[in-house]
């Protein structure tokens, strides 16, 4: 065990959304890890609040109608929902965000290089950087993440640049400032198939370079299952299940999960990939106790009240009833 | 494609519109009922000059002989004479021309600086007391005419609280610089005379404001509404997460894409306050060119009418060719792209 | 069950579907408080309009009439926004104002829009064709002088009166529903469902009416809510400059004109025509903004 702290932590993490209706309650005391060196997937369907937990991290969150209601988001140790000003900006500037459409998240009036040198001036790595070492160190950073002549794309336009490219052009964003912690929020969902396979790979030579940490948030399975060393299953803003990549593919403990590995069509072909019943909650009026009860097989009375994480396997945590010890056996202990 | 192939191809559309105008202008002008000849010469003139002035003007020659001489002349800048002023309508227009300009471009001004800025603020304080106050302005003064103000703020100003004059670019009693420009204003600071800047410029300020209020309006609602969508999008939350300061995005990397379609609108809005110059000029005794314009249609002057629209016509679409180079400067996906029309 | 069954059905599905969209917009449309308010001022002034020899309480002072005695007289409750120069009731004439501004309204629009819509319709159609190109640069012609200095001059060359005012003001208004129409038709031209018909050998006016035309109702009835304010402007700036409405009918910008001299001592003379404009334009523009918010969520 580490002394040192965490690079990412979220505990017990609530979020809502005050809206006309009436009150949202989407995260519910959320919590994850990601420890030095590790690439943890955080996967879900839409709408499960993975986009919510990055959102507040970083600090993009619009707080109305948003409200945080409990909970801490630690970085490198230290809880960002209490700090303020300098501070907050200095700690949040340890980790970066490869964001999730590469053609609306570039501005599309100002040349790449202008772009890609404000992301560097402002970063509280690269402080103090003259014009020269600015543009120096963009040029690197442009051949690092593959860019064939960097000279000519720092002076091109979003407009003129294919969606590959300009994904990479943010991973550029995302390392020159040399992070902590990359958050990549569904990185290859807009892009290609064949140019998903390039930028996944572009980024986990990246990671493994520079011995950084990734959250990779996405609803893509596979992709969770080729790049993560651990990962979080999300449901409807609780923590459903969370594990080594390896164990959770082979042994899937949570009903979801289960329903999640199923419905992935199989390449041998195997008979139909089955879907899983009902519909995602609303969140106005969310059951209580564990959410994902009203579409699970294996419902039980308990299930009214909310499953804590236990872990059944080593490393190997699951929030669901079905696992929790009949009453009289010893507390199990979370992570 | 390049910046420097799109101008000319903007420009070659310009010429294009540009002879077609001619051609319209030129068609309204030979339209008119009654005899020019006859108009020109009085009643009293005998038959054989009037026959004499027919050949010399080229009357009774098909239709598209008079316009090459007509676009010949138009080029040399020979517009004709004026049946009312009897001097050379170029000569007319180059002494009402400055006037006008003075006041649109002044007008112009204050559309455009105070226009963005309120529609800035509303969006940068959206949903406020200052949003709503603009919002609501903002639609009465896209509905009210350029006229109806001008009247308003002469009743008020000029007349209840007499702090500002009523008629005319300078006061009886003060002497007017040198002309140099024509523009009061500049002439008044190259002669260094304070006097006449100042009372210049207490002449020009309510015109000014009848004029530039719609156009006000229009940019405000344009900026506000370009802004607080811009404000949404994915970009931004990128730059914030970047740490960019808050500062720098609003005023570098959210302002100059929502300035887009404010610019856009630019010479639409230019486009109608041309023409509320008309009326604005005959509320405030502007000597200007809309008011030469407006007695020439009245009289039926048709050389002036012609020349006027002429004139008008040529502004217009200047401007509009600097307001496209603006956008197309601003707006990188404009001039990078093949546009088809 | 059965007093459901007895009341009147729409038998069509056509009709019945059509009459849930209309309630369906309406509800959308309530819910926006300027809209309603923009709709409301638009009814009063075709009320007003309307029912003008009814409910002026001087019908009479819309035409010819002089009473010296009563001139310039101020506001009173006997003339509620004043008289003006030669005796006559500012209230009435505004009432009989509002008929000459709708009438401007609907003509105009009456005559701009079918020709401009089918110009666009064509050029749109065969954009990039030699056809296209003609069309447009017409257009762009016509929309290089600022507009209310080409009504001017068209209407200077004619017999200055109402109609002519019309007519000059169309001539002028087409191209915008011509461009409006092409944006539309250049972009829906190339979809699905016009290739589909193309290719089952529909005639292009089939293709042109019964394909493309209904995507551009939306938008053209935004614009037409919108430009009836404008029209009315134009009209009252072209009646102020004297090439509209003639003296004595009461045109709302004649009116203005007729007091813009007697400032600022009878200044009811031409403020209240003043505010009248103000108010049907302002109700136009509420209305077609309340328009554009209903109508173009059905679009993509």
């Amino acid at each position: 065990m580490e002394s040192r702290a965490n690079v990412f932590e979220v505990r017990d993490l609530e979020v809502g959304f005050r809206v006309f209706r009436g009150h949202l309650r989407v995260l519910d005391k959320a919590n994850l890890v990601v420890e030095h060196g590790e690439k943890v997937g955080l996967v879900g369907e839409t709408g499960c609040g993975k986009s919510i937990t990055m959102k507040a991290t970083i600090g993009i969150l619009p707080i109305p109608p948003a409200h945080i209601s409990g909970g801490s988001i630690l970085i490198d140790g230290r809880d960002i929902l209490k700090l303020r000003g300098r501070a907050l900006r200095h700690t949040q500037g340890l980790l970066s965000l490869i964001p999730q459409d590469p053609s609306a998240s570039l501005n599309p009036v100002f040349r790449i290089g202008t772009q890609l040198a404000d992301a560097i001036k402002y970063s509280t790595a690269n402080a103090n950087l003259g014009r020269k070492a600015i543009r120096k160190r963009s040029i690197e950073i442009l051949s690092e993440v593959g860019l064939p002549d960097p000279e000519r794309n720092l002076a091109s336009y979003p407009v003129q640049m294919s969606g590959g490219m300009k994904q990479r052009v943010l991973i550029a964003m995302a390392l020159v400032t040399d992070p902590l912690l990359l958050i990549a929020d569904e990185p290859t969902t807009a892009l290609d198939v064949t140019i998903e396979a390039q930028i996944l790979r572009l980024m986990r030579e990246a990671v493994d370079r520079r011995d950084v940490s990734i959250l990779l948030i996405t609803h893509n399975l596979g992709v969770v299952r080729e790049f993560t060393d651990r990962v979080y299953i999300m449901y409807a803003g609780q923590v459903s299940e969370e594990g080594a990549t390896s164990d959770l593919f082979s042994t899937p403990l949570h009903p979801y999960t289960q329903g999640l590995i199923a419905s992935v069509p199989k390449l041998t072909g195997e008979g139909v990939a089955s879907g899983i019943e009902g519909m995602v909650p609303d969140y106005l009026d969310v059951p209580p106790g564990c959410r994902f009860s009203p579409r699970c097989r294996h419902t039980m009375p308990v299930c009214s009240e909310k499953p804590e994480m236990r872990l059944p396997e080593a490393a190997h945590g699951v929030a669901c009833h079905l696992f929790s010890p009949a009453p009289g056996e010893e507390k199990p202990c979370s992570n | 494609m390049s910046f420097s192939s799109f101008l000319i191809r903007r420009l070659f559309h310009s010429v294009v519109i540009l002879i077609g105008l001619s051609m319209l202008i030129f068609a309204i002008s030979r339209i008119m009922p009654g005899d020019p000849a006859r108009l020109a010469l009085g009643a009293r003139a005998p038959e054989e000059v009037v026959q004499q002035w027919r050949e010399w003007m080229h009357l009774d020659d098909p239709i598209h002989i008079q316009y090459y001489y007509w676009i010949k002349d138009a080029l040399q800048g020979k517009l004709g004479q004026s049946l009312w002023t009897r001097r050379d309508v170029s000569i007319d227009i180059k002494s009402f021309l400055p006037a006008t300009m003075e006041l649109v471009l002044f007008s112009g001004l204050i559309m455009a600086v105070f226009g963005i800025t309120l529609g800035a603020l509303s969006a940068r304080y959206s949903n406020t007391w200052i949003d709503n106050t603009v919002r609501v302005s903002t639609y009465f003064g896209v509905a009210t005419p350029a006229f109806v103000v001008a009247i308003f703020l002469l009743l008020i100003f000029a007349y209840a609280l007499q702090v500002l004059p009523t008629m005319g670019r300078l006061g009886q009693s003060i002497a007017a610089p040198p002309s140099r420009t024509g523009f009061l204003v500049l002439d008044s600071i190259l002669a260094g005379n304070g006097t006449a800047l100042a009372d210049a410029l207490r002449h020009l300020i309510l015109p000014s404001i009848a004029l530039a209020m719609g156009g006000l309006a229009q940019e405000a609602r344009i900026t506000r509404s370009s802004m607080a969508d811009n404000l949404l999008k994915d970009y931004i939350a990128v730059e914030r997460s970047q740490r960019i300061p808050p500062r720098v995005i609003n005023f570098k990397y959210l302002l100059k894409p929502s300035l887009i379609p404010t610019v856009s609108i630019l010479g639409l809005d230019f486009a109608a306050m041309l023409s509320n110059a008309f009326l604005v000029e005959l509320i405030f005794g502007w000597p200007g060119l809309s008011r030469y314009g407006v007695e020439a249609m009245v009289r039926k002057d048709i050389n002036a009418v012609t020349g006027v629209v002429l004139v008008m016509g040529v502004i217009f679409i200047s401007v509009n060719i600097i307001v496209d180079i603006v956008v197309g400067y601003l707006d990188p996906r404009i001039r990078l792209r093949m546009e088809d029309h | 069950m059965s007093a459901l069954q007895d009341a009147p059905r729409l038998s069509h599905p056509r009709l019945r579907s059509a009459a849930r969209a209309v309630r369906r917009s309406w509800y959308k449309f309530s819910r926006n408080r300027l809209s309603v308010v923009g709709l409301s001022a638009v009814c009063i002034v075709i009320l007003l309009a309307l029912l003008a020899p009814v409910i002026s309480p001087y019908p009479r002072h819309a035409g010819k009439f002089v009473d010296f005695a009563n001139a310039n007289r101020p506001p009173s409750w006997t003339y509620l926004l004043g008289t003006d120069v030669v005796g006559r009731d500012i209230l009435s004439r505004i009432f009989f104002g509002y008929r000459f501004s709708l009438l401007m309204g609907i003509i105009v629009l009456a005559l701009v829009v079918p020709p401009g819509v089918i110009l666009g319709l064509i050029a749109g159609y065969w954009k990039g064709s030699w056809i296209d190109t003609v069309i447009m640069r017409i257009t762009d012609v016509f929309l290089a002088v600022p507009p209310l200095v080409l009504a001017l001059a068209i209407a200077s060359v004619l017999q200055p009166n109402l109609y002519n005012a019309m007519l000059a003001v169309s001539l002028m208004w087409w191209p915008w529903y011509c461009r409006l129409v092409y944006g539309v038709t250049s972009s829906v031209r190339n979809e699905f469902f016009v290739q589909a018909a193309e290719v089952a050998g529909a005639s292009k006016v089939h293709i042109l009416l019964r394909e493309i035309l209904p995507n551009c109702v939306s938008p053209i009835l935004t614009k037409i809510s919108l430009d009836m304010g404008w029209v009315i402007l134009l009209g009252a700036a072209l009646s102020f400059v004297g090439l509209g409405v003639q003296p004595p009918r009461p045109g709302l910008g004649t009116m203005v004109a007729d007091g813009a001299q007697y400032m600022p001592d009878s200044w009811w003379i031409s403020v209240f025509p003043a505010l009248a404009i103000m108010f049907v334009v302002l109700g136009f523009n509420l209305l077609g903004d309340g328009l554009r918010d209903v109508l173009s969520v059905e679009e993509v």
